[in-house]
């Protein structure tokens, strides 16, 4: 790979490559800075995404790149917008990995209605990256139906989670170690404001508080919410879903599936008076059954 | 009165300091000053107890010296002064209220097994103790676990809600009575009262014991109130009620304690010297570990094990356990897995359900929990493996007088703390696994309670390097907070374990025990935290356990414990002393697959020896010794090559587990060190054959008797058969030893169709071999000659058998733990003691 330096090489790349998948007409104005229409309070975060292997089970970098950081907006009380991405190639990397990379960037996108409106790339040196390093920038708008915090979360309230935990983490393990179990582990991987506008829309300041279970698994966050919001919480071990290949895979490697990582749960912080109504409108919380 | 020569009268004002409270002292003084015609008084005050006697001074000398001399047999004195003082106006002898001191200094007894006349009065037909089961006098009963303050009186213990009645109050009042100022004294009119009830906290009609009798010989499993804490009891000889137990507990092979009868019950079990004789009839009453007598006592009660862990009924209650039919029983701590014993009645009924058909539960509240103790005598010395019921809070002398309290928090398991001041180090009771938030709690009480007693702040604190050992956030919480009192971390308690690096010491605000008047000598010293690497600690316990100073040479032999360089040691040979250490020799790291996992499942240990040591061809030796599991070979060979969750560790508790498993003795555990233990067992009774039939000419149907056992030997080294005293090679370069050598002799004898235990046995030698080589490296580099012995392995009997024969033949002088544990359970006097010698040579 040598379209690191030279103008054209870059503009080759970006043609044949950027352009092919991302075609938002911000993005596509090729301008220094995108121009943003919109209004309200803004919502902004960042993500660098590293990963090993650039594939896994589920997902691959691509979609974790556009997922982390929709995740990240939409957990707080945010619709997301727009997306920038920079990327960190390493010398040598096969192209049609990238490709594969950018065209699942693009479906993620598309698929949970954000818009890829600028971006980056830079190659470093052969043996100075682990092929693709992503770093994606995140805009949203404040949902007008959120009103989370820290605050608000009081005694008694009820903590819900979507689904089992720990998939990530052992998809990416398995794949990187190459373990194989007898049933293949997938990523959880998936953008969340598609489950969380429309919960939003339904029950709004009814939820109380969100955060996504990422790096460190639903332990490391419980304790960050509990340090945060100056509460004790509650974590039922028998009331968290954790699937049945999952637990055994991490029973054989010896880890906790309450700090493996998760990319596309939710844990949502509510009344215990709405706990319930909240889990049977939602598919998604159904099969997550309510922690206690 | 006692003859006395002589003329003159004087008056001497005496101090005496030690174990002086709850133990007869008084009585005791009372009486000596009637022997001698001696006018004045006595108290008990917070430093211990005070006296003014009065007479000639032929008489007072006299008195002087019989006091050490005829004192009662549970008082120490540790300390002694005497004053000249103008004559009083004295009438009589007496004994005068007792003094409270802002800072008591006295020392709270153990709780103490019951003495032969209560036992008696409680067998004799009478009325008042008669089958009374909370009999108990000055020189037997609860203290420990029923003492809420000091001084030890009777208000201040969890007696204090039960009125004496006319009859026990005149025995209290009266200083010739046995039970004068004998504070939890009562009888079956006054006292507390023992009530069984079924699974539904509903009681059961009619007497108690008839109704226990007839449901023990039913099969049924009981939770049963004691002295520290509640017990799960079942007929020992009953194999279906042992089993059902085991099942509930999930435990099918750890060895369960039982409880005798009596000693000659004792004896129709299991082999008895006379040293065990007397640890199992002492006053603290201790779970002894015998040898059993082959075929005595059913096989579940301790799998895979010639050995068993035997106590004595002590208290009243338990000796009414017993019946013509039944006189072995089950007495395993009443706790579900890695939770505190269970003390309190709703509590048990809640939590013990699961386990127990009935509750034979009484009114007295348990202000102390208190595990069991367990010793073992090895060598003809008593080792302890846990120190708590019967030991604690009697604390441990040092050589060092310490100018500021200090605290050492202990380990993560078999956790116990230990507070110092001046020359006493008191440990803790046994507070166990430090996983969950119930033992944090529980480990939280302890250590305020214990404060509380001794007034204890302590401004100099030591704990265990490991970045995730739960104890440390809780007790920073405790001791750097601006409010030290109920303030720690909110969010610690939220989530089960969370470390979070901990921050070596800084300067930090005073802390400690709020009014009680301070402690002088503490005021000026800020509270100050020194991280204490875990086998460190362990070379300082065995260090103050054995009064050393100076530097020594330390064979480490433990299970994990965190390294300074970040990976899990635990086969060290160190050299140093208090305040510091040189890792002189260790034996190389080998990853753990899984982490703790690879502890639970030695097989996988010993697949990760092999592969790291022979490579393809381990795998391939991996497979054959583990079939079925060819896959698993392969997914941990993948953990390794990618270091997934495999942490490097050199315990020497791992190498057993993986000589263990490659030997299929122990391929999974399901108690904490059970191939170990077992490995540890098929060699020691491979070698101790012939102590066996000399045993087994007694045959289980000889006549239970009091008598010495005369025909106890303890096995030696010596008998050994040949063949069995080879050793396997092993590598020592650059101060790594290499096991290699072991493995390849252990898998090429195991082919050659050696038997295993024979194998067992040269794998106990060649880990000898490997301590003595490691410790004439250290002695190269150092020139020390005395050697300590510390960590959880060498609660192997034979490894520390053939160690000791080694090490003396080569010179050197070794020292073994004599007050307090082996394991983890003593480390926390070990960090205590470095933490303490940190901070003195910072102040320098
Ligand atoms: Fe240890
Ligand atoms: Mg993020
Ligand atoms: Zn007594
Ligand atoms: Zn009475």
């Amino acid at each position: 790979l040598a379209h690191g330096d030279g103008g054209i090489l870059t503009h080759e790349l970006i043609k044949g490559v950027f352009q092919k998948y991302l075609t938002a007409p911000e993005l596509l104005a090729l301008t220094d800075a995108a121009l943003l229409p919109g209004a309200g309070t803004i919502a902004l975060t960042t993500d660098s995404f590293v990963v090993n292997p650039l594939f896994f089970p589920g997902g691959d970098i691509g979609k974790l790149a556009v997922a982390g950081t929709v995740n990240d907006l939409a957990v707080s009380g945010s619709k997301p917008k727009y997306l920038t991405a920079g990327f960190i190639l390493e010398e040598g990397l096969d192209l049609a990995l990238l490709e594969r990379a950018v065209a699942s960037m693009a479906a993620t996108a598309e698929s949970c209605g954000i818009s890829l409106v600028a971006g980056d790339t830079k190659v470093v040196e052969r043996g100075k990256g682990d092929g693709i390093y992503i770093n994606t920038t995140g805009i949203g708008f404040k949902d007008e139906n959120a009103s989370l915090g820290y605050e608000r979360i009081e005694p008694g309230d009820k903590i819900l989670l979507n689904g089992g935990i720990g998939e990530h983490g052992v998809a990416v393990l398995a794949e990187r170690a190459g373990f194989t179990f007898d049933q293949t582990i997938l990523s959880d991987c998936a953008p969340l404001n598609t489950l969380i506008t429309p919960l939003l829309e339904t029950f709004g300041p009814a939820v109380k508080f969100m955060r996504d279970p990422t790096r460190g698994g639903l332990a490391t966050t419980a304790k960050e919410i509990a340090l945060a919001s100056g509460r004790d919480l509650w974590l039922e071990e028998t009331a968290i879903p954790v699937r049945a290949e999952v637990r055994g895979a991490t029973e054989f490697l010896g880890l906790d599936p309450l700090y493996l990582a998760n990319e596309g749960k939710c844990i949502l912080i509510t009344a215990a008076s709405m706990a319930d109504e909240i889990v049977v409108s939602s598919a998604v919380f159904r099969q997550g059954k309510g922690a206690p | 009165m006692r003859e006395t020569s002589g003329s003159g009268q004087a008056c001497w004002h005496i101090q005496i300091t030690g174990m002086v409270q709850g133990v007869g002292f008084r009585p005791y003084l009372y009486r000596l000053a009637q022997d001698y015609g001696l006018l004045g008084w006595v108290l008990n005050d917070g430093e211990g107890v005070e006296l003014e006697v009065q007479g000639p001074r032929a008489a007072l000398a006299g008195f002087l010296e019989a006091l050490p001399r005829e004192k009662p047999p549970l008082a120490q004195i540790h300390g002694l002064t005497k004053q000249e003082r103008p004559p009083g106006t004295f009438t009589r002898f007496e004994i005068r209220a007792s003094v409270l001191h802002s800072r008591p200094q006295v020392l709270i007894p153990p709780d103490l097994a019951i003495c032969p006349q209560c036992r008696e009065e409680v067998l004799a037909a009478g009325e008042r103790y008669h089958h009374y089961p909370f009999t108990n006098c000055t020189y037997c009963g609860p203290r420990f676990t029923v003492v809420k303050g000091l001084p030890y009186d009777r208000v201040r213990t969890s007696m204090a809600a039960f009125e004496m009645c006319p009859e026990c109050a005149a025995d209290y009042r009266n200083p010739l009575h046995r039970r004068f100022h004998a504070q939890p004294t009562a009888c079956s009119r006054c006292g507390p009262q023992v009530t069984l009830l079924d699974r539904e906290g509903v009681p059961l009609s009619g007497h108690w014991e008839e109704r226990f009798s007839v449901l023990l010989r039913a099969g049924k499993i009981f939770a049963v109130k004691g002295i520290g804490g509640f017990h799960l009891v079942c007929s020992a000889l009953n194999q279906e009620a042992v089993q059902r137990l085991r099942q509930a507990k999930k435990r099918p092979f750890r060895p369960l304690a039982v409880m005798a009868k009596d000693v000659a019950t004792v004896k129709k079990y299991c082999r008895v010297s006379p040293l065990e004789r007397e640890t199992l009839l002492g006053p603290a009453a201790p779970i002894v570990i015998l040898e059993t007598k082959p075929g005595a006592v059913p096989e579940n009660l301790a799998p895979r094990q010639k050995t068993l862990g035997v106590m004595l009924p002590y208290s009243p209650l338990h000796i009414l356990l017993f019946t013509a039919e039944t006189d072995l029983l089950v007495m395993t701590s009443g706790n579900a897995r890695g939770l505190p014993i269970v003390k309190d009645n709703e509590e048990a009924l809640r939590d013990l359900s699961p386990f127990a058909d009935y509750f034979l539960v009484h009114n007295r509240e348990i202000v102390n929990r208190c595990d069991d103790s367990v010793v073992r005598v090895i060598q003809g010395g008593v080792h302890f493996y846990r120190r708590s019921r019967g030991y604690v809070p009697a604390p441990v002398a040092l050589t060092l007088d310490t100018e500021a309290d200090v605290l050492g928090c202990g380990g993560e398991m078999k956790n116990t703390f230990c507070l110092i001041q001046g020359r006493n180090a008191f440990l803790s009771q046994h507070l166990g696994d430090m996983t969950y938030l119930e033992g944090l709690e529980n480990y939280r009480r302890a250590l305020r309670h214990l404060q509380g007693l001794l007034q204890i702040a302590p401004r100099i604190i030591g704990y265990d390097l490991h970045p995730q050992y739960s104890v440390t956030p809780l007790v920073r919480g405790l001791f750097e907070g601006p409010d030290e009192t109920e303030g720690e971390a909110e969010g610690n308690k939220n989530v089960k374990r969370e470390g979070g690096i901990q921050r070596s010491g800084g300067i930090k605000k005073e802390g400690g025990i709020k009014g009680s008047g301070g402690i002088k000598r503490n005021e000026q010293v800020p509270v100050r935290f020194f991280a204490v690497q875990h086998h460190h600690a362990h070379l300082a316990s065995a260090m103050a356990d054995n009064a050393l100073e100076g530097e020594v040479i330390g064979a480490i032999l433990d299970g994990t414990g965190y390294g300074t360089d970040g990976t899990l040691w635990g086969f060290e040979i160190l050299s140093g002393g208090y305040r510091s250490f040189t890792r002189q020799v260790h034996l190389a790291p080998v990853p753990l697959p899984g982490g703790e996992r690879a502890v639970l499942n030695p097989w996988l240990t010993a697949t990760a020896y092999l592969l790291t040591y022979l490579g393809e061809e381990g795998k391939s030796l991996a497979e054959r010794c583990f079939p079925g599991r060819e896959k698993d070979v392969a997914q941990v060979a993948r953990m390794l090559e990618h270091e997934v969750n495999a942490p490097g560790a050199s315990g020497a508790g791992r190498l057993f587990d993986a000589a263990a498993a490659l030997l299929g003795i122990c391929l999974t555990s399901t108690y904490d060190g059970q191939a170990a233990m077992e490995l540890g067992e098929l060699a020691r009774v491979s070698l101790s054959a012939g102590g066996f039939s000399s045993a087994a000419a007694l045959g289980p149907g000889e006549p239970a008797s009091d008598r010495v056992d005369d025909t106890w030997q303890e096995y030696r080294v010596g008998q050994c058969v040949s063949g069995e005293s080879a050793s396997y090679p092993f590598g020592l370069r650059d101060g790594i030893l290499e096991a290699d050598g072991l493995l390849r002799g252990i898998l090429r004898d195991r082919q050659a169709g050696f038997a295993v235990r024979k194998i067992a046995v040269k794998f106990h030698r060649s880990v000898a071999q490997m301590v003595l080589a490691g410790v004439k490296e250290a002695f190269r580099h150092t020139g020390l000659r005395r050697v300590v012995l510390s960590g959880g392995v060498w609660q192997n009997p034979l490894l520390l058998d053939l160690a000791l024969e080694l090490l003396s033949a080569n010179g050197f002088t070794v020292y073994t733990h004599r007050s307090v544990p082996a394991n983890d359970g003593g480390l926390s006097l070990g960090q205590a003691v470095a933490a303490y010698h940190m901070w003195l040579s910072e102040q320098s």
